[in-house]
């Protein structure tokens, strides 16, 4: 589990700050909302068109479960590691 | 996987699918209705992690989230069935690892209890493909159909993530795309990565090395069609068609899941499932389909 040492990949790094320009708005969806893929209103529109429930039955309708994972994100420091504000919303660049 | 658990499944949908593929969700839940098949949701599940960023950046939230995730199932001490090869490779890796090393688990544990939720172990993972060949069964798919592909040319797209977690997955699609009526198109680069992966690094070489490779071949071997399961590999395909068609070429190849082409067959209309919202028209595929006898 460690990042520092993994005999599964012992060539894998770990990553340092700051992230990756490409990996910024993925890394910020997933801290933010718990799903790295954001639900546009454009697909909302489309998925009740669909007869599907607006939102699905996961972190994009659920408060409770985005708590849950930020409260975890900051258990295992990866906001640290990231530079994450949780002011802006952002990370640190 | 448990046979009293047969005519029910556990989904976890995963963000794409849910978030910009909602035609393979209303496919897929049609699909399962006219298998038979009860479908369970996972409640407050949240992103699997990817494979990707998530694990790359920061492999104890990686474990974390994952085993969060299954920790819903092992409630309800249900299996739990994946249609996207990244949510597949992302849960299965981590169920392994946890499952193989206590201290890890427990220290995954020591951070899930604090929020009421417990990893025990208990649920296995399964991609659909093993869901709809192993458990439904290739005859009982194939009593349900009321239209048939009729011969239509589909090039497989596996996704590199399932080849490397389960070899017996290939096969598996294969016979589920045959089942429907559809002719396979082999091509040389069907193992190819879509381009996802090397997509944040170097979108270029994503694009030129990877999809238009593949689309390239599929074309030159006269595929009408390129149907998979992982989401990821599907948008990584279709878009790149967009972007190379601002570059002058055309390829044209629709893009479809496979669950769409099964939903087909079982008697949804085009529209019910959304086929419409497809960046390529689906047109060749909707031309081709026709009542069995």
């Amino acid at each position: 589990m460690s990042d520092e040492e993994n005999p599964l990949y012992p060539l894998r790094k770990k990553a340092v700050s700051p992230v990756p320009t490409s990996f910024q708005n993925s890394v910020a969806n997933l801290i933010n909302q718990a799903q790295v893929q954001s639900l546009l209103d454009f697909w909302i529109d489309e998925r009740t068109n669909l007869s599907l429930p607006e939102k699905p039955v996961s972190a994009y309708s659920s408060e409770k479960a985005v708590q849950q994972s930020q409260e975890i994100v900051k258990e295992v420091g990866f906001d640290r590691a990231v530079r994450f504000d949780w002011n802006k919303r952002r990370l640190r660049t | 996987m448990r046979t009293q658990q047969v005519h029910s499944v556990m989904i976890f949908w995963g963000c794409m699918i849910s978030a910009v593929q909602p035609f393979v969700e209303k496919a897929t839940r049609f699909s399962l209705q006219r298998l038979g098949v009860a479908l369970q949701e996972m409640p407050e599940a949240t992103c699997c992690p990817d494979p990707e960023i998530s694990r790359t950046l920061g492999g104890d939230l990686w474990l974390t989230l994952a085993a969060r995730n299954l920790s819903i199932a092992n409630r309800t001490s249900m299996d739990v069935t994946v249609i996207c090869n990244g949510c597949f490779e992302t849960l299965t890796k981590a169920n392994a690892e946890l499952r193989s090393d206590k201290a890890v688990s427990e220290k995954v544990n020591s951070i899930l209890n604090r929020h009421d939720r417990e990893y025990s172990g208990s649920s296995q993972i399964y991609h659909m493909i093993s869901f709809l060949h192993d458990v439904v069964g290739l005859e009982a798919v194939k009593s349900k159909l009321v239209q048939a592909l009729s011969g239509l040319k589909c090039s497989p797209q596996y996704g590199c993530r399932i080849l490397r977690e389960n070899l017996d997955l290939a096969p598996k699609f294969d016979r589920l795309v045959e089942t429907l009526g559809a002719q396979l198109i082999h091509t040389d680069t069907e193992r190819l990565c879509c381009g996802v992966p090397t997509m944040y690094a170097d979108p270029d070489f994503s694009l030129h090395e990877r999809s238009e490779v593949k689309l390239r071949e599929i074309k030159q071997e006269g595929a009408e069609c390129i149907t998979l399961f992982c989401p990821a590999c599907a948008e990584r395909i279709e878009r790149a068609q967009v972007t190379l068609r601002s570059e002058g070429e055309d390829f044209n190849i629709p893009v479809v899941n496979y669950l769409e082409l099964l939903a087909l067959c079982l008697g949804a209309s085009p529209s019910e499932i959304g086929a419409h919202l497809h960046r390529v028209p689906l047109n060749p595929i909707l031309e081709r389909i026709r009542k069995t006898p």
